[in-house]
């Protein structure tokens, strides 16, 4: 399979603070990448590092082949980021801010409001569309959320924990829709802290501990690193083997 | 490309109440508070109407025979004097509400006058200096006073503005200068709730953010203000000059405005400390400027009135709305380009930089 | 509620923001009202007071705030220095209706008088200006009038026409009395004539329901006001800080875990009213250091029962702050508040310049202003009037009983709604 992105050597340090390092990973192209980790583990920075909103301070990422960091304006059109926070405008309507947003790719016109339309269908808003997205409940806005970075039809979607604080509906909702986009061809980064999430959709995963990655492999071969009878086992289990039980307090 | 953003963020402001608030109504507000506060210090000197004020002559002085001659050219002056012999001057000018109170002896006269009534007053007691100065003085020198010729000039002085048009206008522009504020949900959301992350994401230059944020926030203020220009001459009949002129300076005012709230901003990184800095800022500019204390009355050095852009957007528009023309509209908008250009570049010079750091 | 209040307070001690207005604006206030300038209030007294000529060091001097009172303010550039042009200004300067300020330059000549008029047509504001040449009193005698002095219009002011004809009046008993005394007793020959009219004198009384207040009491009413005006910044964001405290704890549900506790609300805000009493306190103590640097005089009344105003007023101030700050409900706008609530109550109490002349409308929008209130009050401490205190403390209970009870009438709302 086709590499869509490749992480060489990528290193980031704060001051002494190594949070990211040495990461070296190849993602395929129509994949569904999970990367698990606790708190402090690096996987907000790493996924920061791929978006280009922070520059890593070794190491390069590649996209597509090119080197992200000197062509991100032809390649920024290609990648969509859900941030972790909900990154909409309040007292903009839904079409207003999916509208907003898509817009920044450079769409415009009749072609805007096409996906416009399309966007919050495919997240189940689009009879919503006129209202304020301040009226929405948590799952909505995590929806909405979706729906702004997914008008320019990516080839790379990065979701930074997409479930966060929402109902099982609005939840089952999204993990379908994320199955559907990879479908279409749309490869996938997932990062989560929900186990059931990773392992119902990822087709492999990524273990990350300060700032290295431990384990990468399909759900099947994560289990087996630990125990022969995979069916004996959870995925959270073989989380917490890897990385231990300690609290982890950042 | 950022056409759309420039829209949504105007839809932002101009959704927000407390913008129409602070461009609107407190500006109105405040101008009407000023306006007649200082209407008296500001007024063209408006000739008073006849007026009743009140003598007494003490018994046995000279100046009773004069008392005919007295009550017919104080008559002529507008002046009506009425008698009150005996009577308490302060009391009486309170209770018969007279413009003043002359007390007349042989050794001199003592004129009453009152806070309430000062331009009577100061009629009163140039009627009697004259009146005694001329009956010092020969029989037929006021006659022969009037053929006496002067040399007289007549320069162009700068026409005198009233306090209405003075702080309508005036108050108008100082909070054209804060505008920055009507951006503070934009640029704490950028911040706070990651939207600044989806620039970065998509590509979008550090220009295009800045512009994506100047030009509604730019279009907003001068929105709100042209509406509080019409509210004001509507409400308070303050006059504004040709509209098109003046519409141009204050969007150049108003450029210079937010240019300067984004650059502090870009600056500090903080909404806060930018809106307290530029308030602070504005103040002082607006104090060298004739925001609080008329141009025309300030003492303060001519330096620093034309140190302060606010001096030149002052006396550009009211000037301009008072007497049809003024010096000061090269110098205002040469002034309020230079701001916009210089601070637009700080701006985007050094979230470039700060983008740097991080990307 | 003892732990209540001393948890709001470290909260609101750990506020950088309540430091920078507890330290720097007291300091701000007491540097301003104690270093107040007061020459720029001279022309509103001046020529109530003189009927003298006002002397300019230099004819760049500006005369445009002596406009201030009304009167026809006439520049002289003097060249001639005679006892004749002395008598002249004089006499208009004492007629009552015009004010002379008076540069004595010798050496002028009549090119650069004309360019200072034109300098004066843009920067100042005048109703007339007058030349008088270095030979005045030769020119005069010889019926060379036109010649003698220049009058310049520099207004549309009517009353030029009565200094023209007044100054056309003491040409000509110039030029009389020159024939009988010669040119060089002019002067003292007039003067001496003058002697015999009646002496006038000027009583001024002040207006209906004011107080007299002397020229130096009104200086220090001035300068109270500054103070009142930059400290209420202070007590006002004091306020709102501790609303702060407040919405945030709504927002991350602290408030929900406060009240399942069963403290009841009343408590939990009667707390925060406490902190906020404190706070005041706390900045009127700053503004007690500072201004110990300076003397007594500056304020004109004794340093506790001015530290005492400021206090109440802090009381008022920091409590409405606080009750629109919750009932805002976001700190943005909680803000925004604060800075109008400062800006608008202090402009129209009249503490920056006095409101003696607007309209009946804006007299009745300041008197619900607090300031309004605490400035009578120093009027009444000046002129010695007892019943100051029982109104201070009648002012302040109105004030809290009404905003208390509309703070809460608003809460209950603002719950209702949710």
């Amino acid at each position: 399979m086709e590499t869509i992105l490749k992480l060489t050597d990528l290193t980031k340090k704060y001051g002494n603070k190594v949070v990211v390092d040495n990461l070296n990973i190849e993602i395929r192209k129509g994949e569904i990448f999970g990367l698990l980790g606790p708190n402090g583990a690096g996987k907000s920075t790493t996924m920061n590092m791929i978006c280009n909103i922070i520059r890593p301070t070794l190491g390069h990422v590649e996209f597509m082949e090119k080197d992200f960091r000197k062509n991100s304006r032809e390649l920024s059109k290609k990648l969509g980021y859900i941030p972790q926070d909900l990154a909409i405008h309040g007292n903009l309507k839904a079409w207003e801010n999916v509208e907003m947003f898509t817009s920044l790719y450079g769409i415009k016109g009749a072609e805007l409001k096409k996906r416009i339309d399309e966007s919050l269908e495919y997240v189940g808003l689009l009879d919503r569309k006129n209202d304020y997205a301040k009226s929405f409940s948590g799952g909505m806005k995590r929806r909405l959320n979706i729906a702004c970075a997914i008008g320019h039809h990516p080839d790379l979607l990065i979701f930074d924990e997409p479930t966060v604080g929402i109902d099982p509906q609005s939840r089952n909702f999204i993990l379908e829709r994320i199955k559907k986009s990879n479908k279409n061809g749309t490869t996938i980064i997932y990062t989560s802290h929900y186990m059931e999430e990773v392992e119902a959709i990822c087709t492999r995963i990524a273990i990350m501990d300060n700032g290295k990655i431990i384990a990468i492999g399909t759900s099947e071969e994560l289990k087996k690193l630990v125990v022969d009878d995979t069916s004996k086992i959870s995925l959270e289990e073989v989380f917490l083997t890897l990385t231990g039980k300690k609290l982890r307090d950042v | 490309m950022i056409r759309y953003l420039i829209k949504n963020n105007f839809k932002l402001m101009a959704r927000n109440w407390v913008n129409v608030f602070l461009l609107i109504l407190c500006p109105l507000l405040v101008s009407a508070v000023l306006i007649s506060a200082f209407s008296t210090l500001l007024a063209k000197y408006e000739k008073v109407d006849s007026f009743k004020a009140g003598f007494s002559i003490e018994q046995g002085s000279k100046w009773e025979t004069a008392e005919s001659i007295m009550i017919e050219s104080a008559d002529k002056a507008g002046i009506v004097l009425v008698k009150y012999q005996n009577a308490d001057p302060e009391q009486t000018i309170r209770n018969e509400d007279l413009g003043g109170f002359v007390t007349i002896s042989d050794t001199g006269y003592r004129i009453y006058r009152t806070e309430d009534e000062k331009v009577k007053g100061m009629t009163l007691e140039y009627f009697f200096s004259v009146f005694f100065e001329q009956a010092a003085a020969a029989p037929a020198g006021a006659a022969s006073a009037a053929k006496i010729a002067l040399s007289v000039e007549h320069p162009e002085f700068t026409k005198a503005v009233d306090s209405k048009d003075y702080y309508g206008i005036a108050f108008l522009l100082y909070f054209a200068w804060c505008g920055i504020l009507v951006a503070w949900t934009l640029l704490s959301s950028e911040k706070k709730i990651g939207i600044g992350k989806r620039f970065i994401v998509s590509g979008l230059s550090e220009t295009q953010v800045t512009f994506a944020k100047f030009i509604p926030t730019t279009l907003s203020v001068f929105l709100g203000i042209g509406i509080a220009c019409i509210l004001s001459s509507v409400l308070f009949g303050v006059h504004f000059g040709n509209a098109l002129v003046i519409a141009g300076l204050l969007l150049a005012m108003i450029a210079a405005a937010i240019a300067l709230g984004l650059a502090i901003h870009s600056l500090t990184d903080n909404i806060l400390v930018t809106i307290i800095s530029l308030f602070a800022l504005v103040w002082v500019m607006g104090f060298f400027g004739g925001s609080f204390e008329t141009y025309m009355f300030s003492s303060h050095s001519k330096t620093l009135k034309m140190l302060s852009p606010i001096y030149h957007c002052n006396r550009a528009v009211i000037e301009y709305s008072a007497a049809g023309s003024t010096k000061f509209i090269p110098s205002a908008l040469l002034y309020c380009g230079g701001i916009t250009v210089f601070c637009l570049l700080l701006c985007v010079g050094v979230n470039n930089l700060r983008r740097r750091g991080r990307a | 509620m003892i732990t209540m209040i001393r948890s709001s307070l470290k909260l609101l001690l750990r506020n950088k923001g309540f430091w920078f207005f507890l330290v720097v604006v007291p300091a701000l206030s007491s540097l301003i009202f104690l270093n107040w300038n007061s020459s720029i209030n001279m022309g509103s007294h001046s020529y109530d007071l003189q009927r003298e000529i006002m002397e300019q060091t230099s004819i760049t001097e500006r005369v445009a705030y002596y406009n201030s009172d009304g009167a026809f303010v006439i520049k002289v550039f003097d060249a001639a220095g005679s006892s004749a042009s002395e008598y002249m200004l004089n006499r208009l300067a004492q007629s009552g209706l015009f004010f002379v300020a008076r540069a004595k330059t010798p050496d002028i000549d009549r090119a650069s008088v004309d360019a200072q008029i034109k300098c004066d047509c843009e920067d100042d504001r005048m109703g007339a200006a007058m030349y008088l040449t270095k030979d005045f009193d030769l020119l005069i005698s010889e019926g060379k009038a036109l010649d003698a002095l220049t009058l310049y219009v520099m207004s549309e002011d009517s009353r030029y026409e009565l200094f023209e004809s007044e100054v056309k009046a003491i040409v000509k008993e110039i030029e009389q009395a020159q024939k009988q005394v010669g040119v060089d007793k002019v002067g003292e020959f007039l003067k001496k004539r003058d002697e015999s009219l009646p002496k006038k004198e000027i009583k001024l009384l002040s207006g209906k329901g004011k107080r007299s207040l002397n020229f130096e009491q009104e200086e220090q009413k001035a300068r109270v006001g500054y103070g009142f005006a930059i400290m209420t910044l202070g007590y006002v964001f004091g306020g709102i800080f501790i609303a702060h405290t407040i919405i945030k704890e709504e927002k991350d549900k602290v408030l929900t875990r406060i009240r399942l506790t069963g403290l009841p609300s009343i408590r939990y805000f009667g707390a925060k009213f406490v902190v906020s009493v404190l706070s005041a306190l706390a900045m009127t103590v700053m503004l007690g250091l500072f201004s110990s640097f300076g003397s007594v005089d500056s304020f004109g009344m004794n340093r506790f029962t001015f530290l005492g105003l400021m206090f109440l007023q802090g009381v008022i101030f920091s409590t409405l702050s606080l009750i629109l700050g919750v009932l805002m409900g976001n700190i943005g706008n909680a803000n925004i508040c604060a800075f109008t609530v400062w800006s608008m109550s202090s402009l129209l109490a009249g503490t920056y310049f006095p409101l003696d002349d607007s309209t009946k409308i804006v007299k009745a929008i300041s008197s619900i202003m607090p300031q309004t209130w605490f400035l009578e009050a120093t009027e009444m401490i000046y002129v010695g009037d007892k019943k100051v205190y029982l109104m201070l403390l009648c002012v302040v209970a109105a004030y809290l009983i009404v905003m208390l009870s509309i703070g809460s009438v608003g809460i209950k709302l603002r719950n209702g709604e949710e």
